[in-house]
């Protein structure tokens, strides 16, 4: 074996221990009756599993949340985003002060920030609805009408950071020409919004979308620090539905199967965000 | 159509004085150019007039309206931009369009304005393609294009020909005028190109270090420059310089004495220049027409055609004069050659402040 395999064979090792083993073993455990109860007694399913998933209405249940809830929060991220960074741009003095507080939810775990809100939130104890009943406002945050509302806006609380950071590089590297120009060609602010700065922004709106909506899809610890899935299933997404399924009803197999359904709507929107880079 | 008036025209960045008090009228149909050296302030000049940076004192007028505090919108002004400042995702008909869009005119009368210019310009087949897919001096056109479909009141350019190749900045040359002459607008025109300046112009401004340094034709600018400044920076190659006092009716430099006309009093530290075109052979210029007979020894000769630039040394100055091709073999490497100064090419100025002194400035 010449040098440069053997250079290159430990990290090979131990790529394939921690990283092809459990991807091999996952997507075997997906093809069998693979219950931690019964180690005993695992089958061969083929495909049923997934054919399974695909009918199995709290799966669908799951997706549905799911789908809603990146839909919805990154929505939200990127329209307070933008907007907070077109009014950071702006802004003259103060500017490094309100970005680092503005950055500053970013950086904590996002567990803490689900324990937070729970309490910042919850109906007895919470300081947010004990003003808004002061105002004569009784919110229920976490009803089943409005718990997934509610985990949308704290994603939103956490993550809008992130676009405003993006699109505040994005903003100040783009060229000042053209806005100069929309300025003489007598441009109203909003037609300059619409027909310049957006469209020049875009490919940097569409890669921190991109990022964001594969980053919420995998939403896991708002659902298990406050709502673990309720009330009822209103806010079971889908990774909080896998771990059940695996680790409290040991239906490991099924679980397996549908990480892996997970993993193929995630590669599609890699390869998007990649074509999306490229063609910037 | 409208003029242009800058009243006592100031503009500070921070601490640093760009402009310092430009008083400057440019008359209606008028191509003005505002021409020198980098970094004096025609752009920031220019960016003002467009309303793109406030002033800091001073007034500007476009026509009968004081504009100085009016956003760039309300002013009726189109503007090239040195670098084009196309809108980059735009095809070449919204480019051109879209200052029209931002004014509210119907599609229909859009398009046709903008094809009108197309044509006007040559460009046509490229109204549905993107800015990056052209080439610069295609680029060139649209930024024009994109001005005069607006139908402006006052045209601004900024070094637009800066970024083309030599050929393609003649040809744009001409092609501007023309425009310029079907138009009828009045234009302000920035540029550190002489000889773009020299050629285009109905009158040229020459700026330096913030102030105006002179307001003329092309003509009065080259052969009655107001400052040791213009004299230096109009004309190429430049004008000869030599320091000298004056006494007894004459100037005495360390080359010899030239007498010239209309002199200051005795003692005044004065700066003579002359044109390369300038020189003679003595034989060539009656007596009562000559400054002086000085000689020179010759350095080198660079043949430029049917002209050639002779480099030649007297006392420890260079000098550069430039002579038919004919006439070149009677500069040979070394050889002193005895060359006339004609008294009615001198121009005189004084060495303290720079200002014309003689012949009095038109
Ligand atoms: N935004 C700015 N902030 C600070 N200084 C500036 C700014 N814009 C221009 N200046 C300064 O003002 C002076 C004049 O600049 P300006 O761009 O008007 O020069 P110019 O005559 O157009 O030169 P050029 O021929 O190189 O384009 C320069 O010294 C420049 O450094
Ligand atoms: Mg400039």
């Amino acid at each position: 074996m010449s040098l440069r395999y053997r250079l290159i064979l430990p990290l090979t090792l131990l790529l394939a221990a921690v990283m092809a083993y459990p991807l091999v073993f996952s997507a075997w455990i997906s093809l069998h009756d693979y219950r931690l109860t019964r180690l005993y007694d695992v089958r061969f399913r083929g495909l049923d599993n997934y054919l399974y998933i695909f009918g199995d209405a709290p799966f669908l249940k799951a997706m549905t949340n799911t789908l809603m809830f990146v839909a919805g929060a990154v929505s939200l991220e990127l329209v307070l985003g933008l907007g907070l960074a077109l009014l950071l741009q702006r802004l003259v003095r103060f500017q490094n002060f309100a970005r680092a507080v503005l950055l500053a939810p970013m950086f904590i775990t996002p567990i803490a920030v689900g324990l937070m809100f729970r309490f910042m939130l919850s109906s007895e104890l919470g300081v947010i609805p004990h003003y808004l009943r002061l105002m004569g406002l009784g919110v229920d945050w976490f009803s089943a009408d409005l718990a997934l509302f509610s985990l949308m806006l704290i994603d939103a609380w956490q993550w809008t950071p992130f676009m405003l950071l993006m699109f505040l590089a994005g903003l100040e590297a783009l060229p000042r020409s053209p806005f100069e120009a929309a300025k003489v060609d007598g441009a109203s602010p909003w037609m300059t919004f619409w027909h310049v700065t957006l469209p020049m922004l875009r490919p940097v709106i569409l890669v921190a979308l991109i990022i964001r909506a594969l980053d919420a899809f995998k939403v896991f610890e708002y659902v298990y620090a406050i709502t673990r899935g309720g009330p009822g299933d209103a806010t079971e997404v889908i990774l909080f539905h896998i771990y059940k399924t695996g680790f409290r009803f040991f239906r490991m197999g099924e679980a397996a199967a549908m990480a892996f359904i997970l993993i193929a709507i995630t590669l599609v929107l890699v390869v998007i965000l990649y074509s999306a880079m490229q063609r910037k | 159509m409208a003029g242009v008036r800058l009243k006592d025209l100031s503009k500070s960045f921070g601490a640093v004085e760009v402009l310092k008090g430009i008083d400057l009228t440019v008359e209606p149909h008028e191509f003005a150019v505002l021409l020198g050296p980098s970094g004096c302030g025609k752009s920031t000049t220019l960016r003002m007039l467009a309303g793109l940076e406030p002033a800091t004192a001073g007034e500007i007028w476009i026509g009968e309206r004081n504009v100085t505090n009016l956003e760039p919108r309300e002013r009726d002004i189109a503007m090239v931009f040195q670098n084009y400042a196309l809108y980059p995702h735009m095809t070449i008909a919204q480019n051109m369009g879209f200052g029209l869009k931002a004014r509210k005119l119907p599609a229909a009368e859009i398009a046709e304005r903008v094809k009108t210019a197309a044509e006007m310009l040559g460009i046509t087949d490229l109204l549905g393609r993107r800015p990056r897919e052209l080439s610069g001096g295609q680029q060139q056109r649209v930024a024009i294009g994109r001005a005069i479909v607006r139908e402006p009141s006052l045209f601004l350019f900024d070094e637009p020909l800066s970024n083309l190749d030599a050929k393609l900045r003649v040809e744009m040359r001409t092609e501007l005028l023309q425009l310029h002459r079907s138009l009828d607008a009045t234009t302000v025109y920035v540029t550190h190109d002489q000889e773009e300046a020299m050629t285009m112009a109905d009158r040229i401004v020459v700026m330096n270090k913030g102030r105006i340094e002179q307001i003329g034709s092309p003509s009065e600018i080259y052969f009655r420059p107001a400052s040791l400044m213009v004299a230096g920076f109009i004309g190429s190659p430049a004008m000869n310089f030599v320091d000298g006092t004056v006494s007894d009716g004459k100037v005495g430099t360390p080359i010899g004495a030239i007498s010239a006309p209309s002199l200051p009093g005795d003692g005044t530290k004065v700066t003579i220049g002359f044109r390369p075109d300038d020189f003679y052979f003595p034989d060539d210029l009656p007596e009562e027409e000559t400054a002086a007979t000085l000689s020179f020894s010759v350095r080198f000769v660079e043949l430029l055609g049917a002209r050639g630039i002779v480099t030649m040394r007297a006392g420890d100055t260079d000098f550069k004069a430039i002579f038919e091709e004919r006439f070149l073999h009677r500069f040979e490497e070394g050889a002193t050659v005895p060359l006339s100064l004609a008294r009615d090419r001198l121009h005189l100025f004084l060495k303290e402040t720079g200002e014309r002194v003689a012949p009095d400035a038109a």
